[in-house]
């Protein structure tokens, strides 16, 4: 077994961990609110993404397009979790709707059909990120006397900004590395599946905490 | 041939390739200044230079400075540069039977791959940074806010100590102040202030023992507090002899109260049922609780004597605070607080709390 061999396997056990925050928020689905069950169907989305991927390399067939479907998924959790949280009126919704159409722009004038939406892809995790950190700032501003540990918008936060913050650092260079350096293509994919795996892992602690009690929200 | 027109004639690179792929072809082929530079990318760092020089029979030496330390002679017109490291070297070539022809001198520079660039480690480390800065950022907000919880739970636990016990602390000392005074000129006036002086000093109990409850958290749980209404409603009510019907949806045990709004949320309940209890004159009554796709739900209702609701507070049949009391709690819970009643048609409460 080479090298590249354990990196896989690391890989898809981290990868495993998708389906935590999925079955939790299945098992929870009559207590979450419409933003929980779209982040629920959304993570599901992306974990659907990675096995038609897998599949596709399997039969030795490009996968590239995985990526632009990836981006697609990160706008979606932007607009479809954040916007009613973050209060930026209808910001995330533009921003978004932005991004969308610049990855045919980005696919067909600048990296090509055959290449990964480096830059759509990097920005759009970023973004989600941004928003992660804001959500938190207000959350932290909007708590005065309620349990923290017990609000599931605090693992939201913290799982969307670790997911978002280690997706675009290495959504950024994945197509850079895959063509010049296949080893520090493998140390970002390795590194972005691991904190992927955290931030799966906070998720589903927030959409369990969801079962468990609600805040009252004043 | 003359040592002048030596002179005047010199080397020049006519063609640079780097595996099949043509990267430079000078046009005209002439490189008789040392200012010419090749670019090479990271992953195509191989370059074949052909080169001329005027003459039969010559012998070429080359040497790359920055790669070679000694220089080598060839008698072919290309030199084959493979693998170049990154990095920028000069390639002299010069024919080594005619010293004083003028040699052809190329610049090459291999671009550094992105991750060896000067720029990509700072950036990966500031990177680092950002995560930990915002991770410590965060921790520093939980911290001050969890800080901020325990301070504010502190106040209202010396604001309740301060606003219950103490007035009723402070009742009972000038009651026992007036019993003394009283005892001997007025015994039946004394008895009266003595039940006073007990049933204060019961409220005072019972006052405590909300606090207690409403602090420990072991009654986190909606099932605790549901525990707890019981238990109200069985004092209040049953030793009235008032019938009461209690409903608790099963998904009422999925939600969580915090401290503070669970208090609140209880002490409307138990105000409601002591009106109840004292003024209503009811038979019978129902109260429900559940969650539905508005929040929680409080729904008490009797078949008592009512009140008019829209009569001024000082004309207010329950006593006057009562009702204003349970208006404050229900907008400090962020929640709509509705009572329906008529002279005669009993009275209908409701209390809806948003839960997410």
């Amino acid at each position: 077994m080479s090298l590249y061999d354990l990196m896989d396997w690391v890989w898809y056990v981290f990868t495993t961990f998708t389906l935590l925050p999925i079955g939790i928020g299945m098992y929870n689905w009559k207590c979450l609110t419409s933003q929980e069950r779209w982040l629920v169907s959304l993570v599901l989305g992306l974990f659907l993404l990675d096995v038609i991927a897998t599949i596709l390399r399997y039969n030795y067939i490009r996968n590239q397009f995985v990526y632009q479907f990836r981006t697609l998924i990160a706008l979606a959790i932007s607009v479809l979790f954040y916007q009613p949280v973050i209060n930026w009126k209808f910001w995330p919704i533009w921003i978004a709707t932005i991004i969308a159409l610049l990855i045919p722009f980005e696919i067909v004038y600048w990296v090509g059909f055959n290449h990964i939406n480096t830059l759509t892809l990097g920005v759009s995790w970023l973004i989600l990120s941004v928003y992660a950190i804001h959500g938190l700032n207000l959350l932290f501003d909007r708590t005065g006397q309620k349990s923290l540990r017990r609000n599931p918008y605090l693992f939201f936060h913290l799982g969307l900004f670790v997911l978002g913050f280690f997706s675009s650092l290495a959504g950024f260079w994945e197509n850079h590395f895959i063509e010049t350096s296949l080893d520090l293509y493998f140390f970002f994919d390795t590194l972005a599946v691991i904190m992927r795996a955290i931030a799966f892992c906070l998720l589903a602690i927030g959409l369990d905490c969801c079962r468990r009690r609600s805040i009252l929200v004043l | 041939m003359p040592i002048q027109r030596l002179h005047s004639q010199s080397v020049s690179i006519t063609e640079v390739h780097a595996v099949k792929r043509e990267f430079y072809v000078s046009s005209p082929p002439v490189f008789d200044r040392a200012n010419n530079r090749i670019v090479l990318d990271y992953h195509h760092q191989n370059a074949i230079i052909h080169f001329w020089a005027p003459g039969n029979n010559l012998v070429f030496e080359y040497n790359v400075k920055g790669l070679f330390t000694d220089t080598v002679t060839i008698r072919d017109h290309f030199v084959v540069l493979p693998y170049l490291p990154n990095g920028e070297f000069l390639l002299e070539v010069r024919v080594a039977n005619h010293p004083a022809m003028r040699p052809a001198r190329v610049e090459i520079i291999v671009e550094s791959p992105l991750w060896l660039r000067w720029w990509f480690l700072p950036m990966m480390f500031l990177y680092g940074m950002i995560f930990i800065g915002v991770g410590l950022y965060f921790l520093y907000r939980y911290r001050l806010s969890q800080f901020m919880r325990l301070l504010s739970v502190r106040e209202n636990i010396a604001r309740d100590l301060h606003d219950d016990m103490g007035s009723y602390l402070g009742s009972i000392s000038v009651l026992s102040q007036s019993v003394l005074n009283v005892a001997q000129q007025d015994p039946q006036r004394a008895r009266l202030l003595v039940d006073k002086i007990g049933e204060t000093a019961r409220l005072v109990m019972d006052s405590m023992s909300d606090i207690v409850w409403a602090i420990n958290p072991e009654n986190d749980s909606m099932d605790q507090i549901i525990v707890r209404m019981r238990d109200v409603a069985n004092d209040l009510l049953g030793s009235q002899d008032i019938a009461f019907y209690q409903t608790i949806d099963d998904a009422v045990s999925t939600v969580h109260l915090p401290l503070e709004q669970r208090r609140d949320f209880f002490l409307i309940y138990k105000e409601a049922l002591t009106n109840i209890a004292k003024y209503a004159q009811a038979h019978q009554v129902w109260i429900r609780l559940q969650r539905n796709e508005l929040g929680l739900v409080l729904n008490i209702h009797d078949d008592g004597v009512g009140f008019d609701p829209h009569q001024s507070a000082g004309q207010d049949p329950l006593g006057g605070n009562g009702l204003k009391n349970m208006r404050v709690r229900a907008e400090k819970l962020g929640g709509m607080f509705t009572i329906q009643s008529a002279p005669g048609q009993g009275t209908r409460l409701t209390l809806q709390i948003s839960v997410t």
